[in-house]
């Protein structure tokens, strides 16, 4: 199955989907992604929000659900406000160290990517927002939690 | 047997950081922020094509204001880590006998190993292997914004 960005050439730079936060900008692959779509289309499974880790703008319209597959389980992560396309050089591509990966939003994080120059963009782990959801699905829902006590 | 030092400044007080240790000293550099981050590592800087964590030495010294747009920045290897220092200043890296340093009381830190007198300042010796324990959680926890010591 193709996805929704086909890069014409890799050599020519990554494609990211990126849009922003309150204090930082984010980005997934765009090889990861299979269509964005606006949040009242989408059909799909509990739609992941990572608004509080990430410090996103929940205000900012649209919102939209970006749709991404991990192994054989498509995900769907809200995005709120504009997002956009762009082409960095492999070179502009930076991995993320373990001290920064290891804590707070850092642990969803995967690439740092430069632009013109600078730090931009923290290129988001599909991997590691899976392993989220999994795990805050195993938790007991809260109704569980007040029947138990 | 002297030991060598860069002296840094953060603020009003006068730091020294173990010589061989900084890769290179750099200007105020372009980072970008880790949404919620602890204020011990806000976020990271580019450096030789790495993506290197900034670690705020305010959060680890009291009465250091908090602050990580500072005019130099020192990129220092320890151990298998690399982390990038904002400072305010440095001057000439110093020679020290071992037997000028003693048990730090100025600066009341984890991560003080000691203090001495340099060029009519008080400067107190950073312990960089505790200061990435530190980070790296194995002892205790740093503060964030709003957190003292």
């Amino acid at each position: 199955m193709t996805n929704a960005f086909d890069a014409p050439d890799e050599s020519l730079g990554c494609l990211l989907l990126a849009w922003s936060g309150r204090t930082a900008s984010f980005a997934l692959d765009a090889a990861a992604i299979e269509r964005v779509v606006d949040e009242r289309d989408w059909g799909g499974a509990d739609v992941l929000d990572l608004s509080e880790a990430l410090d996103l703008d929940r205000s900012l319209e649209p919102v939209r659900v970006l749709e991404f597959r991990v192994g054989d389980e498509r995900l769907g992560l809200r995005a709120f406000g504009a997002v956009r396309l762009c082409t960095v050089a492999p070179g502009d591509l930076l991995d993320v160290p373990p001290l920064i990966r290891a804590r707070d939003a850092g642990r969803f994080v995967q690439r740092l990517a430069m632009l013109e120059g600078a730090p931009a963009l923290w290129v988001l782990d599909p991997d590691a927002i899976h392993r989220d959801a999994m795990a805050r699905r195993a938790l007991p829902s809260e109704g569980v939690l007040e029947r138990t006590q | 047997m002297t030991s060598s030092f860069l002296p840094a400044k953060l603020d009003t007080m006068w730091l020294l950081i173990d010589a061989p240790a900084v890769l290179e000293v750099v200007g105020a550099v372009p980072w970008l922020r880790l949404p919620r981050a602890q204020r011990a590592v806000p976020g990271v800087v580019a450096w030789r094509a790495q993506a290197v964590p900034v670690v705020d030495l305010s959060a680890f010294i009291p009465g250091a204001a908090a602050g990580e747009a500072r005019a130099r920045t020192l990129i220092v290897r320890v151990g298998q880590s690399t982390i990038a220092l904002p400072v305010d200043a440095v001057t000439e890296v110093v020679h020290v006998p071992p037997e000028a340093m003693r048990i730090p009381h100025a600066v009341q830190s984890e991560i003080a190993a000691g203090e001495t007198d340099v060029q009519g300042h008080l400067m107190a010796l950073i312990d960089l292997d505790a200061l990435v324990r530190r980070l790296a959680g194995e002892e205790g926890s740093v503060r964030s914004d709003d957190e003292r010591l």
